[in-house]
């Protein structure tokens, strides 16, 4: 035991020992981030695009999603409530429409997330290291995508808060800005976007001068200006809002980089998306690591096709979410005999691919075949007839009888033409939400009717005239051209609000346009029978979320009637 | 030597037993050893040896006295005593150990020169006061703790007959609150000690396994290896793990074998679990009047005739779906039926302890095998360990305690399955016409055939963990100890998922998989000095310094893929999928510093005071802010030491205790002191564009969350010590809580990490056993109660705010309210006028519109109640006659309220899913609870408002009937004991609430109390379990 002696001998040396042993163990408190980056100033050129790919991100929360969808088309004279989803009440502006709607706070929260973003690519560019037409170009995108996400929360908001530097120090106090600054800020970004920017990029979905353009005659043709409507009418044509409208959009026209297709149905062709028509499209791909949400169009304007007899859901018909049905005001829209726009976008049949539930007749024999029509979606009360005589479904509008005996198979908020746009087809599987399909987001068409639009009202009936007779002739069942234009007499505000629910149904434009024209309650209450009971003018503004009035320290009013 | 043959013939006891038999010669020969003390001439001498009378084991620390002499001893650690000088005579020897009925031994004769032999045994009390307790850094005497300790004993563990360590504990300590975080074999629990307190950190207690922190809970545990586990409560006993000690201390101890005896145990039970409480869903003929109903209120199930039923409609309705024949012909499918069975669990364990003056050690095997009682789904647990100590000189001690644990949990589908039995169409077949499972019973593209899940959905979750800690105690001098303890905790964690083309994710199209896979590395490094001196008689002192490093690593992956080419290779071959569908990978580090000390004096015996502070460092935390300091102070005084208590004849032993303390919580992810980019994924034209935008904003003041406590106990026994109790009151206050505080989303940013708010607990619990019966004609009987009260409230919220709506949180309120509408029935006929105020219709369901402004907004949403429930107890009994025993252990959660998301969920009256068969509004049945079906809605309005109830609970845990046979032969050989017994576990429910489990919810164990509130979605049901089981000592 002569070890256990001579520690005895030194317990002091070696509790000194003991503690140094500990000590040299000492460990490093200091945190070193590695997977991910953490919110520090930076000025690396990579970093720096890589913040200008965030301020489009925000683009795939809004646009081809549900939640735009809902927001725009729900509640307005050409589309309705079908039988599934939550959000009915933003159809039918109900009280349930209120402050705490999930689409409105998270449109909300998003697009102020985008905004600081973009914010922060202006605020950090000059220190950044990289070429100066290149670094000008994208702070031009971001200023563009800025302006943007402004255009939306003004158009549905009203007055908001309006900040345009990056956000750097928490502050629970914010003010709502008036709608002029707001347009003002979202003008001045455009202005800069348009003369920075050309025509094409080298990466295919990036903004360009013709979106730019095309958005600068959006915002003119829409800047509020009183709640108002002949007000407004006479303030946007003493301050040239029309006039600024009609000439961006006939340099968009002009410029030859952009011409309308010979055949709408091209358009939304799956293998064409990128085509001439279209100025600027948010973008997805087929890859699930990069498309993020995907478009999700293909999923709610389809009805319930899937329980029929004969019938099972597959990728090529799609996955039915049945949430918006087309209102009878729209499919009246149409007429078929030269219009090709209700047969080139509402599919109406369907065939058969489910073989276990082939109705079978009295002595077992199956009463179609596999390919043969299962469900037919008529467009006509008159194939009544065919109904009887058919042995798969025919659906026909009406739910009564001349006699008003119950039709026994009437159009239900399960059973409509179904909108097919955004169709499909080459989803990963069945269920698969994520579309791969790019969301034409401007595209020539509008360009035109914006530019009549403008026009028209800018006093220039003749000059619009040209501009949405080109677009009704493209339109038209091949030989039927001449019979689709207008005369002058015809051109009004209404039918241009009537050609524009033909040539964009579906694409999240319904709302804004019918609020910018000041005929959201009149329309719904003519159309919309589900709206028509409830809908009020203060109904024009969406509730500001719940959220932003709580954590707000003071004065954040609620918009009126909310 | 023989083999055994009186345990179950699975290959892995035998080959365990074989070897073993080669050790008890060794026993036989230690038993010759003699006592060398040398009996004085003129005096006579009295020796022996002490042991527990049930399991024989050496007794230390038991006071022998000879009455009415100054003459006693105290036994050793291998139980013997010696006392010697004893004048020749007749004497009555007293021997004493706390936590042991005190015995007497009248008529012992004492001869000059001689040595009297005298072997004690004593037998425990019920009572639960162990004489030693951990208290973290050491042990203590019981009567010497001065803070709020529980200890439940490994015998009351084994008693619980469990498969989780967690679970043994549940109901076995006041205040301590344990619920289920699912029914799915392997599920595990939420522990809370004293209640929640912080919004954003985490509120699980910290446990520590042999002195070493353990990330995760100890639901890996094998609880056979547990001997004792200590429950710190206050302040005073949790301030020494300073910035962890918040939210309670859980002080596991495993076993370590004994010296002297080398003793080998065989633990084996099998047992079968059968669901309870399940709830009914619509039949065939139910569901098609239902379904009909649903589509009369949109106005698509019409007859021309007005008949309410008519085929023409029937036709057009099931028709469509293929299941007008079903519906004709009266056949339907019990879908719940089809997924459920009775399921079959077992266990064997072998556990080998023992030891010498110089070695003890204890190893232990052990194997669960546990079947869900969904199909497809079960829960496997190997574990190994190896407890050992060594003294190379009597200076030194080293050992170590290592274990390695595998746990292999298959779920399969999950809750989902049991969820697509209760949703299927009734009226759709299982099995087409040759007995082949049909994948689509009905077309809806949602629903499919829940036994195809069974057969083509793999989730298997294995984690293998090896904990190892090592250690060596050296005595420096007598009085001081200087102690190293290096514990590694590795996990490997392996969650491969795979889903073929016919489950219900991908409804016939193609296979996918995913996997993921994380490593956990860290280490705890401990050197800690120890001083006990007594000075003088009056004084004594203890003193521990403390000096702690410990750091975590993880990493984690995963990859998912989508459009695997064949079926067989589960997740084994994700290369050769068409599609890559997510590819991420992480790292995070952390570490903690710190310094502790803790100064124990005790004046006389009966004056305590225990003074401690600790000192962490940790990195999660900003730079400047990374240090605190944990501080806390208690007091007790042992009343029963006084003259005046012992004058009243009534207490054995009489402590009170008062403690202050500072605790501190640092349970949030690393690294959110810097703030956070996210990364965001575009593309142009197909090329990916990967984006980073600001996430989180950096918050260079982030400190710690701190918590002071007071508590006042009051520990006794009687005189008899028959009856012994604890009492303790508590308030503790929580500040500068870590909250993501709302922030307005125009910032850019939802919410910052900040030290925002504070929350006030306070309660009071009782802990009482009492042994009622002592061998009244052969009878005892003991009980143990406990009980505990306590309260929760938010004191004050970020910027002075009263209430944060957006939050559910409420100045005054618990931190866990339900904020929502309140129902109010259902709109009928004769309200149709008020309802159209509304834009409602009779046969909807109505909330109250608390301010009557004819509108339903947020500003008609109240507080409808709390999950924290108003009380909890639990009451044990047992009754022993003869070689039988008998126990009864219940359970209770009172006055809280559940989020019953299962109702919900499953009664969303559209007609188009199997609906919970509940008691729906027609226009001729006037009910009140629940509203029309309507296939024009996938849910109802207000539908939330439906599932608020009350969940209050009794439930039977156990009850178990032993039969204990000691010295037994069994079979061709002698053992040293053999108990057999039958348990059933969770026999009963007591329950108003009207879901599946008022206790279980669908989010497993440490979950946030903000995530909290989403609670009883549980969708598997409960179960009990009857067992037969027998533990063979040899």
């Amino acid at each position: 035991m002569r070890t256990e002696t001579r520690m005895r001998n030194r317990p002091v040396a070696l509790m000194t020992a003991a503690l140094l042993a500990g000590l040299a163990a000492c460990v490093d408190l200091n945190e070193h981030l590695v997977s991910g980056l953490a919110n520090q100033p930076y000025n690396s050129p990579q970093v720096f695009d890589a913040l200008v790919n965030a301020t489009y991100e925000p683009l795939r929360s809004f646009w081809a999603q549900e939640r735009g969808f809902t927001v725009t088309e729900f509640g307005t004279d050409i589309f309705t409530k079908g039988a599934d989803g939550s959000h009915k009440f933003i159809n039918d502006y109900t009280t349930q429409l209120n402050a705490d709607e999930s689409f409105f706070r998270d449109t909300w929260d998003d697009f102020y997330r985008a905004i600081n973003t973009a914010n922060a690519v202006v605020g950090r560019a000059p220190v950044v290291d990289m070429d100066s037409s290149r670094k000008a170009q994208r702070v031009a995108e971001a200023r563009f995508l800025r302006a943007l996400y402004y255009f939306v929360l003004v158009q549905m908001y009203g007055p908001v808060t309006l900040t345009l530097q990056e956000t750097d120090v928490v502050s629970t106090q914010t003010t709502r800005a008036p709608v002029d600054s707001i347009y003002d800020a979202i003008i001045d970004d455009l202005h800069y976007a348009e003369a920075t920017l050309d025509y094409v990029s080298p990466d295919y979905g990036r903004v360009t001068k013709g979106a730019a353009q095309h958005l600068l005659a959006k915002v003119y043709l829409t800047r509020l200006r009183s709640n108002d409507a002949s007000t407004d009418e006479t303030l946007k044509q003493q301050a040239g809002d029309f006039a600024n409208a009609a000439d961006y959009a006939q340099r968009v026209i002009n410029s030859g980089h952009y011409q309308l297709l010979s055949r709408f149905a091209d358009v939304f062709d799956f293998n064409n998306e990128r085509n001439a028509e279209v100025i600027w499209s948010v973008q997805f791909t087929t890859d699930p690591l990069t498309t993020g949400p995907g478009n999700s169009g293909h999923l709610y304007f389809l009805m319930e096709y899937d329980v029929m007899p004969g019938m099972k859901r597959d990728i090529a018909n799609g996955r039915p979410f049945k949430r918006f049905r087309p209102t009878w005001f729209l499919l009246g829209l149409y007429d078929r005999t030269r219009d090709s726009r209700y047969d080139a976008q509402f599919t109406r049949v369907w065939y058969a691919n489910n073989t276990a539930t082939i109705p079978k007749d009295a002595q077992g024999v199956p009463t179609f075949q596999l390919g043969d029509t299962a469900v037919y979606v008529s467009p006509t009360d008159a194939d009544t007839v065919l109904a009887r005589t058919r042995r798969y479904r025919v659906y026909t509008p009406l739910e009564r009888l001349p006699d008003g005996s119950p039709r026994p198979l009437p159009y239900a908020d399960n059973i409509f033409p179904s909108l097919n746009k955004f169709h499909d087809a080459f989803r990963l599987s069945i269920n698969e939400t994520r579309g791969s399909r790019d969301f034409l987001l401007f595209r020539l068409a509008e360009t035109e009717l914006i530019a009549a639009e403008a026009l028209l009202r800018d006093g220039r009936a003749a000059e619009g005239l040209d501009h949405i007779n080109r677009v009704r002739r493209r339109a038209a069942i091949p030989g039927h051209e001449a019979e689709m234009d207008l005369t002058l007499a015809q051109l009004t505000l209404d039918e241009i609000l009537n050609e524009r629910a033909r040539e964009f149904a579906g694409e999240m434009m319904r709302w804004f346009d019918l609020v910018r024209t000041h005929t959201l309650v009149s329309r719904v209450r003519a159309y919309n029978p589900d709206g028509a009971p409830n809908v009020q003018p203060y109904h024009a503004l969406r509730p500001i979320p719940a959220t932003q009035l709580q954590r707000t320290t003071c004065c954040y009013t609620q918009n009126p009637g909310y | 030597m023989k083999r055994p043959t009186a345990v179950t013939p699975r290959g892995l006891c035998l080959s365990l037993f074989v070897p073993l038999c080669a050790l008890l010669p060794l026993e036989a020969a230690r038993a010759q050893q003699t006592d060398a003390t040398a009996p004085s001439p003129e005096a006579g001498t009295i020796a022996g040896v002490v042991t527990a009378q049930e399991t024989g084991a050496a007794l230390p620390e038991v006071r022998v006295t000879v009455s009415g002499t100054a003459l006693a001893a105290t036994s050793g650690p291998d139980g013997r005593y010696t006392i010697g000088l004893v004048p020749p005579g007749t004497y009555r020897l007293q021997a004493r150990l706390i936590g042991h009925a005190p015995i007497e031994t009248p008529g012992v004769v004492v001869t000059a020169g001689e040595t009297t032999p005298l072997d004690l045994q004593l037998q425990p009390l019920p009572v639960a006061l162990e004489q030693v307790v951990v208290v973290g850094y050491g042990t203590q005497a019981r009567r010497d703790v001065t803070g709020s300790v529980a200890s439940v004993s490994s015998a009351d563990m084994q008693r619980a007959g469990t498969v989780n360590a967690v679970d043994a504990l549940k109901g076995r300590v006041a205040g301590v609150d344990i619920a289920i975080s699912g029914n799915k074999p392997g599920d595990g629990f939420r522990v809370r000690v004293r209640g929640d307190r912080s919004f954003q950190a985490s509120n699980d207690p910290l446990y520590v396994l042999d002195g070493i922190p353990m990330s995760g809970g100890i639901g890996d545990l094998n609880p056979n290896d547990i001997e004792s586990v200590e429950v710190l409560k206050d302040a005073s006993a949790t301030a020494i793990y300073g910035s962890r000690g918040a939210n309670g201390v859980v002080l596991i101890t495993t076993r370590q074998g004994a010296v002297g005896t080398t003793s080998v145990t065989y633990d084996t039970y099998a047992g079968v679990q059968e669901p309870v409480n399940l709830v009914a869903v619509m039949n065939g003929p139910q569901f098609a009047e239902f379904k009909r109903e649903a589509n009369r209120a949109r106005g698509q199930y019409k007859c021309n005739n007005g008949a309410a039923v008519c085929d023409s409609a029937d036709q057009v309705l099931f028709g469509r779906d293929g299941t007008l024949g079903a519906l004709q012909a009266g056949r339907w499918t019990d879908w719940q039926n089809l997924v459920l069975r009775q399921a079959p669990e077992m266990s064997h364990q072998v556990r080998i302890t023992g030891g010498d003056e110089k070695t003890r050690f204890a190893l232990s095997a052990g194997l669960l095998d546990q079947q869900g009682i969904l199909r497809g789904q079960d829960f496997q647990r190997r574990s190994m360990r190896l407890n050992f100590e060594h003294r190379p000189s009597p200076r030194l001690m080293v050992g170590s305690s290592t274990s390695v644990i595998r746990t292999e949990q298959n779920l399969g589908r999950g809750d989902g399955l049991y969820s697509e039995s209760l949703q299927d169409n009734p009226l759709g077949m299982a099995y087409d016409s040759t007995g082949q499972i049909l994948f689509k019973p009905t077309p809806d593209g949602q629903r499919v055939n829940p036994l195809s899940d069974i057969q083509n959905w793999t989730d298997e979750r294995v984690r293998t963990r090896v904990f190892g800690i090592m250690y060596a105690d050296y005595h420096l001098t007598d009085a001081l100890d200087w102690r190293v303890n290096f514990g590694a905790d590795l996990s490997f964690y392996r969650r491969g998922q795979f889903r073929g083309a016919e489950t219900q994710q991908n409804q016939g199209s193609s296979a996918d998989a995913g996997l993921w896979q994380n490593r956990t590395f860290a280490y705890t490094l401990d050197n800690i000095l120890t001083y006990r001196s007594a000075l003088g008689t009056n004084h004594r002192l203890d003193a521990t310094l403390l000096y702690s490093i410990q750091q975590e690593r993880y990493e984690g992956d995963t990859t998912s893929v989508l459009g695997l080419p064949y079926e067989e290779q589960q997740f084994y071959d994700l290369g050769s999928a068409v599609n890559i569908t997510g590819v991420a990978d992480t790292l995070g580090e952390w570490a903690l510093q710190s310094v502790m000390g803790r100064v124990n004096y005790a004046f006389k015996d009966r004056y305590l005071l225990t003074v401690t502070s600790r000192l962490d460092g940790s990195s999660r935390l900003a730079q400047g802010q990374k240090y605190g300091v944990f501080p806390s102070v208690a007091l007790a005084w042992r009343l029963s030491e006084e003259g005046f208590i012992q004058r009243t004849n009534l207490v054995s032993d009489l402590k009170l205790r008062l403690s202050y303390g500072r605790t501190g919580n640092t349970a949030i992810a690393p690294y959110q002191t810097l703030g956070s980019l996210d990364r965001t994924m575009y593309s142009f034209g197909d090329k990916a564009a990967v984006g980073y935008r600001g996430a989180t904003l950096p918050n260079p003041d982030l400190k710690w969350e701190k918590t002071g406590q007071v508590d006042v106990g009051l520990e006794f026994t009687s005189r008899s010590g028959r009856i012994a109790g604890t009492v303790d009151y508590y308030q503790s206050h929580t500040s500068d809580l870590l909250m993501l505080r709302q922030i307005p989303t125009t910032t850019g940013y939802a919410s910052i990490l900040q030290n925002v708010g504070a929350t006030h607990n306070s309660g009071i619990e009782v802990a009482l056993s009492a042994s009622l019966l002592k061998d009244w004609h052969g009878l005892g009987w003991s009980t143990q109660l406990t009980w505990a009260k306590s309260r929760n409230r938010i004191v004050s919220l970020s910027s002075g705010l009263q209430a944060d709506a957006g939050n559910a949180w409420f100045v005054g309120s618990p931190i866990q309210v339900y904020y929502d509408y309140k129902f109010a029935g259902i709109w009928q006929l004769q309200d149709s006028v008020e309802a159209k105020k509304y834009k409602q219709a009779p046969g909807q369901i109505r909330v109250v519109d608390v301010n009557g402004d004819g509108l339903i907004n947020q500003d008609d949403k109240v507080i409808l109640g709390s999950y924290f429930p108003a009380w909890t107890g639990s009451l044990t009994n047992r009754f022993d006659w003869g070689r039988f025993d008998f126990s009864v252990m219940a359970v209770a959660r009172w006055g809280f309220m559940v989020k019953d998301q299962f109702r919900t969920d499953f009664s969303t009256m559209a007609g188009r899913y199997n609906n919970i068969a509940v008691n729906y509004w027609t226009p001729t049945n006037p009910s009140n609870t629940d509203p029309r079906p309507n296939a024009a809605q996938e849910n109802p309005p207000y539908g939330d408002a439906r599932g608020y109830e009350d969940g209050s609970f009794v439930r039977v845990r156990s009850i178990t009937l032993g039969y204990t046979l000691s010295g037994a032969r069994l079979g061709p050989f002698r053992g040293r004991s053999l108990r057999i017994y039958a348990t059933a576990l969770n026999p009963f429910l007591y329950t108003r609430f009207r879901g599946l489990d008022p206790e279980a919810r669908t989010t497993e164990g440490s979950v946030s109390a903000r995530n909290f509130r989403e609670v009883g979605s549980a969708r598997t049901p409960s179960y009990r379990t009857v067992m037969m089981g027998a533990t063979v000592g040899l």
